[in-house]
């Protein structure tokens, strides 16, 4: 199964979605977890019907805004069917306490959260509204969360561009957290640099750390519009030749562990 | 004399000193710096004060405190118990947070060296209820120690892994900070890598700032049960090897810097 385990639904999403299946058929691709975020892309409620009408292909995130949201808005997305959370752009670092009682909501209701980390585009129109700052966004704040709420999936975006040590040390150490490696970064590093990042995989004292291999932790995604989603397929497959990937860990790079974090029959 | 000044001592210690000790003949290691995370996986503090008595010819103990629940208080205690100085790891705030200050403070009253995990740290089943955070844990969070408390040593573990260039700065500009290259480092980055960290060896400007020698701040430890020392002990041979380190540099990284730091002799 290849799921694109990062994807985000613009509207109009009917005619957005027309492309997304589209596209993805041709690629092969079988599900597409998407997030949204009002007022460009769907909000929750909106999520919620793309959901009900694609139940065999979508894997629908909420949005939680942190610093804003209550941990009830976790329990409105479990409600409306969606299937885990995503958050962007926290009022604190994600790893303050006041976050604290919005992830156990996420544990208890096993949804996993997709946290985006690192660089973040640069948005005029609401950057100063929304009081944006990239500095609360690195990937070693999941680090609390992970040993907190063991039970809880975290998913970090972007390799946590431009944190990839601090990513990789976190990959290591945390059977319950996994990266994608979308947006920039596969364009800006060789296949080389971002093996370095793993380089436990190559090392028998530490190879089995935090008892998953470390092409376990890696999880294929697009972060792109339909059009460019076979561009990021390729740089994935570049990397896995570089690497000599293992046919058993492509496998689950490409979509075996998201099936698994989502609870999905293989 | 070869001085590891990074290893663990268990509870149940007897058995592991004489294997230690074994170990250390084989190897050609004097004496080994001693700490503990605590129980209950751990030795406590009395234990550590026991079997450095018992054994004080090969080792030295430092106690350990948890930043966040102990108070200053507790650095009086380690000092009471004849202990060499105090290992932190898991606080509760980072480092350099204004209530640990007084710790601090009290540690260079009594002339106790601190040894600081610092970066990744292993996971564990009593994470949840200790509140774990790798974040907390950085190497500059030792800057502010380090200019507070000018008199105070400090030791920083694995190079700070993965904030290595932070490590690299904060060594380069404090004479009371120190190093340690023990952990995945020496594993995961090649020699060059480390070089490149205490770059400023190579350079005139900059080769004597803060007033001791790059090689001057990197100390020996191993941070491995005794039968893994010997593989840490050629990490570190071969990192001197290829940055070629003259003999004086040695001496002082495989335990010269670490017997003036604890008044060895």
């Amino acid at each position: 199964m290849v799921i694109d385990a990062h994807h985000h639904l613009w509207q109009p999403w009917e005619e957005y979605m027309d492309r997304l299946l589209e596209h993805s058929e041709k690629l092969g691709i079988d599900r597409v977890v998407v997030t949204g975020w009002p007022p460009w892309e769907v909000g929750n409620d909106t999520m919620a019907k793309a959901q009900a009408k694609h139940p065999d292909f979508l894997l629908t995130m909420g949005f939680i805004r942190l610093g804003e949201d209550t941990p009830r808005e976790v329990d409105r997305c479990k409600d409306l069917g969606l299937k885990g959370l995503k958050v962007i752009l926290p009022l604190d670092r994600y790893d303050a306490d006041e976050y604290m009682p919005i992830y156990a909501r996420a544990a208890a209701l096993n949804m996993p959260i997709l946290f985006h980390l690192g660089i973040v585009a640069r948005q005029v129109a609401f950057d100063q509204a929304l009081d944006v700052s990239m500095a609360r966004m690195r990937p070693v704040y999941l680090d609390r969360i992970a040993r907190k709420f063991p039970e809880l999936s975290i998913l970090g975006a972007h390799l946590g561009n431009p944190w990839y040590d601090e990513a990789g040390e976190l990959a290591r150490m945390h059977p319950n957290v996994y990266f994608d490696i979308t947006g920039s970064t596969f364009k800006k590093k060789t296949p080389e640099y971002v093996s370095e990042v793993f380089w436990w995989a190559r090392n028998e004292q530490y190879g089995m750390m935090g008892d998953k291999h470390p092409y376990q932790k890696i999880l294929f995604g697009t972060d792109v519009d339909p059009e460019m989603m076979e561009d990021v397929k390729n740089d994935y497959q570049q990397f896995m030749d570089h690497v000599g990937m293992a046919q058993e860990h492509r496998d689950m790079v490409w979509g075996g562990t998201a099936a698994r974090i989502f609870g999905l029959e293989e | 004399m070869i001085i590891d000044v990074h290893h663990h001592l268990p509870k149940d210690y007897e058995p592991y000193i004489e294997k230690l000790r074994e170990v250390c003949a084989r190897i050609g290691v004097d004496r080994v710096v001693m700490c503990s995370t605590g129980p209950p996986g751990q030795a406590d503090n009395d234990t550590l004060a026991e079997a450095q008595e018992k054994h004080s010819d090969i080792i030295s103990c430092m106690g350990y405190m948890r930043l966040g629940e102990d108070t200053p208080r507790a650095a009086d205690r380690i000092k009471d118990l004849g202990l060499a100085g105090i290992k932190v790891t898991r606080p509760l705030h980072d480092y350099d947070d204004d209530s640990y200050m007084p710790i601090y403070a009290r540690a260079a009253a009594l002339h106790l060296p601190i040894l600081f995990h610092l970066g990744i740290v292993s996971r564990g089943p009593r994470d949840r209820f200790m509140d774990v955070s790798t974040a907390r844990m950085r190497p500059v969070h030792l800057d502010r120690i380090a200019r507070r408390f000018p008199k105070v040593n400090l030791i920083g573990a694995h190079l700070g892994n993965p904030w290595y260039d932070e490590a690299g700065e904060v060594a380069r500009m404090h004479p009371n900070v120190y190093f340690d290259l023990t952990g995945s480092t020496l594993k995961k980055k090649p020699p060059q890598f480390i070089a490149d960290i205490l770059w400023w060896a190579r350079n005139e400007q900059y080769g004597s700032m803060g007033d001791s020698h790059p090689y001057e701040k990197i100390v020996f430890g191993t941070d491995v049960s005794a039968d893994l020392m010997e593989d840490v002990k050629n990490d570190y041979e071969a990192f001197m090897d290829h940055v070629n380190i003259e003999q004086k540099y040695r001496d002082l990284i495989m335990g010269g810097t670490v017997a003036r730091l604890f008044g060895i002799h």
